[in-house]
C-alpha cells in the first residue's frame, strides 16, 4: 500500500526554499573546487517506489555516487551522483592539470568521496543552521554501480520514498550531475513535523 | 634549524592531506609536515616527535577531531589546533570554539590555509 504521507504545499514550498539554500551553499563550495560556475535547476521534490527511484537515478547506466547518512530530527540519505564517464573530469578539475590519468585513476574514489563530503556538508549544514537543530553526518561512502544495485546497497527498505533531486551542471565541462535526497516513511512523517515546527514559529 | 615548527595533518581522506600539505610547502616551505589518517596514528606519533601545530578533520572513523583535540591539548597544552572540516554547520563552530580551536571550512583552499596558518602564528 503506497505511503500516504504528504507534504501540504506550503511545507512543500518551505522544503524547496531549504534546499535552495543548501544547494546554493553547495554550488559555492563545489564551484571553488572545480574552478568553473555550477548550474543549478529548482529542486524537484517527488513521492516515488523504489523501482521508479533506480529509473530517475539514471536505469542501466553506471553511476559514481557518494552516500552520506544524515540524522537528526529526520534521517535522510543524501547522495551525490555523477555519470561514470565523467568522474574521471571531475576528479582531474579538483586536483589539475599536471597528474597522469593512472594517478587520477588511483585517487578517483579518495577525491570524489572528498567532493562529495564537502558537497553535501554544505547542503545539511544550511539546512541545519535553518532549522537550528544539529545533524550527525555519517562518513562518506563511495560506490561505482547501477542505480538499481546503489539502493539495494543502501537497504532501502520503504515502498515510498520522497526524492528531491536537484541537477548541478559544470558549466565549462559540460558535464551534469545530481544531488538526491532519499528517506521513508517514518522520516517523511518526522521531516513534515520539522517543516510545521518552523512554519508555525514564521 | 632550531626555530622551525612541526605541523601534523591529520585526516581520513588522503586528497585532503596532499592539498593542504602541497599548499603549505609552496607557501612556508620551512614548516616541517607530519600525516596522520586517523586519531589513533595521531596519537602515536606524537609520543615520538613534537608537534607545534595541528591540522584535524573532523569527521573520521574512530574518535572524532573535537575528541582528537581534546587529548592532544593535554600532551601539548600550548599547541596550537585547527579543526578543518566540510561540516558548516553552527553547532560544530561553537563546539570549536569551546575546544579552544579555530574552526576553517572546507573547500581547502590557498585563502582558507593562509588563514589557518595565520592562526598558528599569531
Amino acid at each position: 500500500m503506497p505511503n500516504s504521507i504528504r507534504l501540504s504545499e506550503l511545507e512543500e514550498d518551505l522544503l524547496t526554499e531549504l534546499f535552495n539554500l543548501g544547494v546554493g551553499n553547495a554550488a559555492s563550495s563545489l564551484s571553488e573546487m572545480v574552478k568553473q560556475e555550477i548550474k543549478l535547476s529548482v529542486p524537484a521534490i517527488e513521492f516515488l517506489s523504489i523501482d521508479q527511484l533506480a529509473d530517475r537515478l539514471g536505469g542501466e547506466n553506471s553511476i559514481c555516487s557518494v552516500s552520506q547518512i544524515v540524522s537528526g530530527p529526520f534521517t535522510a540519505q543524501s547522495m551525490l551522483l555523477f555519470p561514470e564517464e565523467n568522474s574521471l573530469e571531475i576528479v582531474r578539475q579538483l586536483l589539475g592539470n599536471d597528474l597522469p590519468d593512472d594517478t587520477l585513476l588511483e585517487l578517483q574514489k579518495e577525491a570524489f568521496s572528498e567532493i562529495g563530503n564537502i558537497v553535501l556538508n554544505a547542503c545539511i549544514g544550511s539546512f541545519s543552521n535553518a532549522l537550528k537543530e544539529e545533524f550527525k553526518v555519517d562518513l562518506p561512502i563511495f560506490e561505482l554501480a547501477k542505480p538499481g544495485e546503489l539502493l539495494k546497497l543502501s537497504n532501502q527498505e520503504k515502498d515510498t520514498a520522497l526524492f528531491i533531486r536537484i541537477d548541478l551542471t559544470l558549466s565549462t565541462s559540460q558535464i551534469t550531475g545530481y544531488m538526491a535526497f532519499l528517506m521513508g516513511s517514518i522520516s517523511l512523517k518526522q521531516l513534515k513535523e520539522a517543516l510545521e515546527k518552523m512554519l508555525a514559529n514564521l | 634549524m632550531p626555530n622551525n615548527k612541526t605541523l601534523m595533518i591529520v585526516d581520513d581522506s588522503k586528497v585532503s592531506r596532499m592539498m593542504i600539505s602541497a599548499i603549505i610547502k609552496s607557501t612556508h616551505p620551512e614548516i616541517n609536515l607530519l600525516e596522520a589518517s586517523n586519531a589513533q596514528e595521531a596519537l602515536e606519533i606524537c609520543q615520538e616527535k613534537p608537534v607545534d601545530f595541528f591540522s584535524v578533520d573532523f569527521n573520521m572513523p574512530g574518535i572524532d577531531g573535537l575528541e582528537l583535540i581534546g587529548k592532544l591539548k593535554t600532551i601539548y597544552p600550548d599547541g596550537r589546533f585547527a579543526l578543518l572540516t566540510a561540516n558548516i554547520q553552527d553547532a560544530i563552530q561553537q563546539k570549536t570554539q569551546q575546544a579552544g580551536a579555530v574552526c576553517i571550512n572546507k573547500p581547502i583552499s590557498e585563502a582558507s590555509i593562509a588563514k589557518m596558518l595565520e592562526y598558528f602564528h599569531a
